[in-house]
C-alpha cells in the first residue's frame, strides 16, 4: 500500500472514494474485496496507526505468506498465527559471524581440545625430561608417546593377542549387559559425543575409533533387538518383528563387512616400467562388442591403438560377435585384427575365450567397446606385473563422460558423486588392501598364463568378469587397482536399461554365490571371503530395503508391535545408533557418496534385483547374459509409468499411512502417541526417499547423441584469412568442440575454419564449421575428417592422458544435513513431476487437492526473511 | 653479450619477421637489443617501423678500425636499437671486420645482439665464436628438405620451422621425418599467420599487432628458450 494514497489530505466521501478506487482500479480487486477492504481499512485506522507501519521494509520480511497488495480473505488468520508464532519463537538472524562464533564454541570443540593439550604437555614433558637427562633434542626426537607407541612389546604376539582379548572383553560387556534407560541415555550421549567429536579431526585414527564405536552401539542395538522387543505373546507382530529384525540384521551385517572392507583404503600408486623397453611384455589389446554401432567402437579402436607402447608390442584386436563385414572393413582400413567365431556361445567370455586362440601377447588389456583409453593406460598399469609376477589382474576406474540415469533425470550431473563413485572410489581400493580387488571386465589388465592356468574366462554366470578374478585369486594369483581414471565411457542412459544391468550384476552375484561360492573352496584367505561376500550380500538388498520401507506402517495399520518395546527405550536405541551409523558412513564414504543418497539408489533396485536375486540362489542357471545398451536416444520427457509402479505403490501406503496416523493421534489411545510418531517420522522418511526414486523416473529428454565432454585445454584456430587465435578447448565430443576464443566476436558463425590441436609435440588441423558463436565462446562441428583426420582428433582429445584426472576433485566432502536437505528437494520435485506426467483426467483432482494443500500450507507460520535488513547495515 | 645468427636455409623462409618479433618481444621484455640486418635486401628495417626513405645502414660507412658504422644505429618505439644494412654493396671482408668488431660494441651484460644472415653468405667464412647462437630458418617444404639432405652447412647450428601448417599433409610428412632425424630441430615451431605478412605492411611486428595469435605464444616460446639457452652456455663456459 503506498504511502502516497495513505498520506494523502482528503475528507469525506472523497477519502473513501479514493480508497475504494485505489483497491478496486490500482491494484483489480474485485468490488466485493474492495468495499471489504475499504471498509477493515477504516475500522483497522481508528485502532492502529496504519502509516506508522514500514510496509516497504520490515513488515512483509517478518511476515512473508502475506504479499504486498494481494490481499486475501484469510490473510487476517495468517497475520494472527504468523504474530503468535513470532511472539513464542526467537530468531536468529543467520549471519556468518554467528554461524562462525557457533562452531568456534561448540562443545564438540572440547574433546579436540583436550587432545591438542594433552599433545602438548606430551611435547614439554619430553623436553623436560630430555633436559633434565642432558639429552640432544632435535626434530626427530620421538616423544614420550611416540616412544610407548612405537615400542617392540606391541608386536610380541603374546601382548597382541592379550590385547585383542582384553578389548573384545570390553566390547562383549558393552554389547550385551543391559542398561537401564538411564544408563542407555548416558552410553549413548557419551559415544555420540565423542564420535561429534572427533569428526572435524583428520586422519585415520579418529575414523578407526569412531568404527570401533559404530560396531559397539550397532551391535548392542541388534542385541537388545533380539533379546527384548520380540512380541511373543502376538503371532502377526512376531512374524513382523521377525522379519524386521532379519532386515536389520542383514544391514548390520553389511556394515560390519562395509567396514570391515573400507577400513584403509590402499590407494595403490603406479609402478615404474623399466628403461628398457626391451624387456616390457607385448600387449594384446581386446575390444569385445556385439550390438554397437561402428560410432560406439571407432573412438576405443583408434585410442587403443595410440596408447604409448612400443609398437611392436603392442596389437588390438576387435572382437566381433555382430559378425558385421562394416567392422571388418574398418579393422583393415585402420590395422587392427578382426576376429570372429562361428557361434557366440558363452557371451563375452566365450568371445574373449575364443581370441585368445588366435593372439599371444603376454599381458591382454580388455575395453568395452565403448570404453575409451587414455594414452598412458598401460604405462599406468603394466608396471605391477612387472614388479610381481603374480599379478594376473589390473583394474582401473570406470568412468563415465555421460550422465547415468539418475544424474540425467535429476539433473545433477557431476554436481553428487554418482552411484558409481563409491565402488571405485573407495570400495575397490579397499578390496585392494585385502588383494581382493574385482575385475570389472572393462578397463583392466590382465596376465595370459593366469587366465590360461584357470582354463580361461569364466563362463559359468552372467558376470563372466567377477568370477574369473575369484577364479585367478584362488590359484593364488595377486590382483591390484589403481584408481586412476584411464578409460571413459558412455553410462547407460535410462532408468530401464540401468535397472537391467543392475538386475544382471545382481543374478551374476547369486549365481556365484551358488556355483562357486567365495566362502567355500580352497586358496581364498578369510579377508577375501569377506570381500565378496561383503559384494554379494549388496545385491541381495531387495528384501531388506523394502522390508524397510513398509516397517512403520506396521504399527499405524495393525497395530502390531514389531519392536516390542516402551516408546523412551525405542528412542534411545534407534536414534543415536542411526546418527552415529550415519556420521561415522558419512565421514568414511564421503567424498564419494552423499548420506542419504544410497537408500534413494537401493529403493529405485530393490524391487527389480529382488526376484533375479532370488531366483538365482534357488536355480543358478536360468537367466542368460544381457547386453547393456547405450547411446540411445530420448527425445522427449516422459514418465516411466512402468519401472516406477512399485515406488508409487510403497509411496502410495505410507501416505495413506500418514493419514491414518495422524487421525490416530487426535482419536486414538493416548499411551500410543509415542510409539505412532516414531513410526510415523519413519514413514515419512520413506516417502521422502520413495519421491526422490519417484523423481528417478521422470526420463528426462536426450537429444544429443553426441556427448559433450567438458574439459580445458589449449587449442589454436585459424581462421578464413589464415590469421590465427590460441583459444581453450572447453568441451569436446566426437563431431565436434566448444572453444574460449581470446576476445569477443572473433570469427563469423557459418565460416570455415581450422582447429589446430596437438598430441605430445605432433600437431594437427581440422577443417571446422563455426555452427554458433557469441561473444568468446564458439561452437565448432568437425567438417568430414578422412579416417586418419579422425584417428588424430581422438588421440588429441579423448586419448589426452589428463583428460578424466580432476574428475574425482571436483566433489566436496559430504555434509550429512545439506545431502538430506538435497534429497528432500529432490523428494518434492519427484512429486511434482507425478502430476505433471498425470493422466489428464486426473490430473483435474490432483490439481485441486494440490491447491488446497497449498492453502492449507499458506497459513503455517513461517521463519521471517531476515536476510539484510537495512538497519543492519547501520550497526 | 649474446651474439644470435638467424639464417634462412634458403631464401624466403621468413627470418627477417623472426628476428624483428623475437627482438621487440625480448626489447618490451626488458632486455637490450640490437639486431644487425646482414641482408643486402635491407628489409629487417622495415619491419621495425624505419623510415620508408632512409636508406643509410651500416655499408654505406666505411668499414675501418673506428667502427664508426655504428652512429648509423637507430632505436626504435620498443626500445629495439637496430642497425639497417644500407644500399651499398659489400664483401665478406667487410662482414668479417663488422662481426669482430661488434664483439667490442659497449653494450649492457647480458644484451642481444641478433643477426639477419641471408642464404646466400656461408657462416663458416665469417668469424664465429663457440658460444654464438645459430638458428637456420626452415619451411616443411621439399626445397628445405632437399638443403638440409645436400648437407647444408648449418650442421653446427639449430632449425626453426617457421611458417608451419598442419592441415598440409606435406608439412606433416617432412615435419615428422625432421621430428625423428633431425637432431638440432628446435622443440617448438612458429605457426603459419597470414598477420605477419600484415604486420609489415603496417611497418610493425606481429607481436603488436596481433597479440592474440599463437604466433605470438610461439615467439614466447623462442625467447624463453633462447633464454635457456645462453644460461646453459654461460654456465659451461
Amino acid at each position: 500500500m503506498s504511502d502516497r494514497v495513505l498520506t494523502s489530505p482528503q475528507f469525506g466521501i472523497s477519502l473513501i472514494k479514493s480508497r475504494y478506487n485505489y483497491f478496486f482500479e490500482e491494484n483489480s480487486y474485485s468490488v466485493f474485496m474492495s468495499i471489504l477492504l475499504t471498509i477493515s481499512y477504516f475500522l483497522l485506522h481508528a485502532f492502529i496507526k496504519l502509516e506508522r507501519i514500514d510496509f516497504n521494509n520490515a513488515f512483509y520480511r517478518y511476515f512473508p505468506q502475506l504479499k504486498p497488495n494481494r490481499f486475501r480473505l484469510g490473510d487476517p488468520l495468517r497475520f494472527m498465527i504468523q504474530l503468535l508464532f513470532l511472539t513464542l519463537v526467537k530468531f536468529k538472524r543467520d549471519s556468518k559471524e554467528v554461524r562462525e562464533k557457533e562452531t568456534k564454541y561448540s562443545i564438540f570443540k572440547i574433546l579436540p581440545l583436550f587432545i591438542d593439550w594433552a599433545i602438548r604437555f606430551d611435547k614439554w614433558f619430553t623436553l623436560r625430561v630430555r633436559q633434565s637427562l642432558n639429552k640432544e633434542i632435535n626434530e626427530s626426537t620421538q616423544t614420550g608417546f611416540q616412544k610407548l607407541t612405537a615400542a617392540d612389546f606391541w608386536e610380541n604376539p603374546h601382548i597382541t593377542k592379550i590385547l585383542l582379548a582384553a578389548v573384545l572383553f570390553l566390547l562383549a560387556i558393552f554389547i550385551t549387559v543391559p542398561f537401564s534407560l538411564e544408563a542407555q541415555a548416558i552410553f549413548v550421549s557419551l559415544i555420540l559425543f565423542i564420535a561429534y567429536s572427533l569428526r572435524g579431526i583428520e586422519g585415520p585414527l579418529p575414523t578407526i575409533v569412531m568404527i570401533t564405536l559404530s560396531v559397539t552401539t550397532s551391535t548392542r542395538y541388534i542385541w537388545w533387538r533380539f533379546n527384548e522387543t520380540l512380541n511373543w505373546g502376538d503371532p502377526i507382530a512376531l512374524f513382523l518383528g521377525f522379519g524386521l529384525l532379519a532386515a536389520e540384521a542383514y544391514a548390520w551385517f553389511i556394515l560390519i563387512l562395509g567396514f570391515f572392507q573400507t577400513i584403509r583404503p590402499l590407494k595403490r600408486k603406479p609402478v615404474k616400467l623399466p628403461k628398457d623397453t626391451s624387456s616390457w611384455p607385448t600387449v594384446d589389446v581386446y575390444i569385445p562388442t556385439y550390438n554397437e554401432p561402428l560410432s560406439v567402437v571407432k573412438p576405443t579402436t583408434i585410442s587403443a591403438l595410440a596408447l604409448d607402447w612400443p609398437e611392436d608390442k603392442l596389437n588390438v584386436y576387435i572382437l566381433d560377435d555382430g559378425k558385421r563385414d562394416e567392422f571388418k572393413q574398418f579393422a583393415a582400413e585402420i590395422g587392427v585384427g578382426y576376429i570372429v567365431r562361428p557361434t557366440n556361445f558363452h557371451a563375452k567370455a566365450g568371445n574373449l575365450n575364443h581370441a585368445m586362440r588366435y593372439t599371444d601377447g603376454d599381458l591382454i588389456a580388455i575395453f568395452d567397446c565403448d570404453h575409451v583409453p587414455v594414452r598412458s593406460f598401460l604405462q599406468m598399469t603394466i608396471g605391477q606385473f612387472v614388479e610381481d609376477p603374480k599379478m594376473c589382474l589390473v583394474q582401473t576406474p570406470h568412468h563415465f563422460f555421460s550422465a547415468d540415469p539418475f544424474e540425467k533425470n535429476l539433473g545433477n550431473f557431476a554436481q553428487i558423486p554418482n552411484e558409481n563413485m563409491l565402488f571405485y572410489g573407495l570400495i575397490q581400493d579397499g578390496n585392494d588392501l585385502w588383494d581382493a580387488t574385482f575385475f570389472c571386465g572393462s578397463c583392466a589388465v590382465i596376465r595370459r598364463s593366469a587366465i590360461e592356468e584357470i582354463g580361461g574366462f569364466a563362463f559359468e554366470t552372467v558376470t563372466e568378469d567377477a568370477h574369473t578374478a575369484l577364479k585367478m585369486q584362488r590359484k593364488g594369483y595377486r590382483t591390484a587397482y589403481i584408481n586412476i581414471p584411464q578409460a571413459a565411457g558412455l553410462a547407460t542412459d535410462s532408468l530401464s536399461t540401468h535397472v537391467g544391468q543392475r538386475i544382471r550384476w545382481a543374478r551374476g552375484m547369486a549365481q556365484i554365490f551358488r556355483v562357486d561360492n567365495p566362502l567355500l573352496g580352497r586358496g581364498l584367505s578369510l579377508s577375501q571371503r569377506f570381500c565378496y561376500l561383503n559384494a554379494a550380500m549388496h545385491f541381495f538388498s531387495g528384501i531388506p530395503r523394502i522390508v524397510f520401507l513398509t516397517a512403520p506402517l506396521a504399527l499405524i495399520y495393525f497395530d502390531a508391535y514389531i519392536i516390542y518395546a516402551p516408546f523412551l527405550a525405542i528412542l534411545l536405541y534407534v536414534v543415536p545408533t542411526l546418527m552415529q551409523v550415519k556420521i561415522t558412513n558419512s565421514r568414511i564414504q564421503g567424498k564419494w557418496r552423499y548420506s542419504f543418497w544410497g537408500e534413494v539408489y537401493e529403493a529405485v533396485l530393490a524391487w527389480y534385483i529382488l526376484k533375479p536375486t532370488t531366483v538365482a540362489l534357488f536355480a543358478p542357471n536360468k537367466g542368460k547374459f544381457n547386453v547393456t545398451e547405450k547411446g540411445g536416444l530420448t527425445d522427449k520427457d516422459f514418465y516411466d509409468w512402468e519401472i516406477s509402479k512399485p515406488y508409487l505403490f510403497l509411496a502410495t501406503i505410507n501416505l495413506i499411512g500418514l493419514i491414518i496416523g495422524v487421525f490416530r493421534i487426535f482419536f486414538g489411545d493416548p499411551v500410543q502417541i509415542g510409539v505412532l510418531l516414531i513410526s510415523m517420522a519413519w514413514a515419512l522418511y520413506n516417502f521422502m526417499i520413495l519421491g526422490a526414486a519417484i523423481a528417478v523416473a521422470a526420463e528426462a529428454k536426450q537429444v544429443r547423441r553426441s556427448h559433450r565432454i567438458s574439459a580445458d585445454f589449449p587449442a589454436a584456430i585459424r581462421d578464413t584469412h589464415g590469421r590465427t587465435f590460441k583459444v581453450r578447448v572447453t568441451d569436446f565430443s566426437d563431431v565436434g568442440v566448444g572453444v574460449s576464443l581470446p576476445a569477443d566476436d572473433l570469427i563469423k558463425i557459418e565460416s570455415d575454419i581450422e582447429l589446430i590441436m596437438s598430441r605430445g609435440r605432433r600437431q594437427f588441423s581440422f577443417p571446422c564449421k563455426v555452427i554458433n558463436a557469441r561473444k568468446n565462446r564458439a561452437g565448432l562441428i568437425l567438417s568430414d575428417l578422412s579416417l586418419e583426420q579422425e584417428k588424430n582428433y581422438i588421440e588429441s582429445t579423448f586419448s589426452r592422458a589428463d583428460a578424466w584426472l580432476t574428475w574425482q576433485d571436483n566433489f566436496t566432502h559430504d555434509l550429512p544435513s545439506e545431502s538430506f536437505k538435497h534429497v528432500r528437494q529432490t523428494s518434492v520435485r519427484g512429486f511434482k513431476s507425478l502430476i505433471l506426467h498425470a493422466p489428464e483426467n486426473a490430473k483435474k483432482y490432483i490439481t485441486k487437492i494440490g491447491n488446497i494443500l497449498i492453502l492449507v500450507g499458506s497459513f503455517m507460520p513461517q521463519k521471517p526473511k531476515l536476510g539484510n535488513l537495512n538497519y543492519e547495515s547501520a550497526n | 653479450m649474446n651474439r644470435v645468427f638467424f639464417k634462412g636455409i634458403k631464401g624466403g623462409t621468413g627470418t627477417t619477421s623472426i628476428i624483428a618479433n623475437i627482438a621487440t618481444l625480448l626489447a618490451q621484455s626488458k632486455h637490450s637489443v640490437l639486431c644487425i640486418d646482414l641482408d643486402p635486401k635491407n628489409e629487417l628495417c622495415l619491419h621495425l617501423g624505419h623510415q620508408w626513405h632512409n636508406q643509410i645502414g651500416w655499408s654505406n660507412k666505411a668499414i675501418d678500425a673506428d667502427a664508426n658504422w655504428s652512429d648509423s644505429a637507430f632505436i626504435n618505439e620498443d626500445n629495439v636499437k637496430y642497425v639497417p644494412f644500407g644500399s651499398e654493396s659489400t664483401n665478406t671482408f667487410a662482414l668479417c671486420t663488422l662481426l669482430n668488431q661488434s664483439k667490442r660494441l659497449n653494450l649492457e651484460a647480458n644484451s642481444w645482439l641478433l643477426f639477419d644472415v641471408p642464404s646466400h653468405i656461408s657462416l663458416e667464412e665469417l668469424p664465429l665464436d663457440e658460444n654464438d647462437l645459430i638458428i637456420n630458418i626452415v619451411t616443411c617444404d621439399a626445397g628445405c628438405y632437399s638443403q638440409i639432405k645436400k648437407g647444408h652447412s648449418g650442421s653446427n647450428g639449430f632449425y626453426l620451422i617457421n611458417r608451419f601448417n598442419a592441415s598440409n599433409p606435406l608439412e606433416l610428412d617432412v615435419y615428422q621425418i625432421w621430428r625423428a632425424n633431425l637432431n638440432q630441430l628446435a622443440p617448438f615451431f612458429i605457426h603459419f599467420d597470414s598477420s605477419v605478412p600484415e604486420a609489415l605492411a603496417a611497418k610493425n611486428v606481429l607481436i603488436n599487432c596481433s597479440p592474440l595469435s599463437v604466433v605470438k605464444e610461439d615467439f614466447q616460446a623462442l625467447a624463453s628458450w633462447l633464454n635457456n639457452k645462453r644460461k646453459s652456455l654461460s654456465n659451461s663456459l
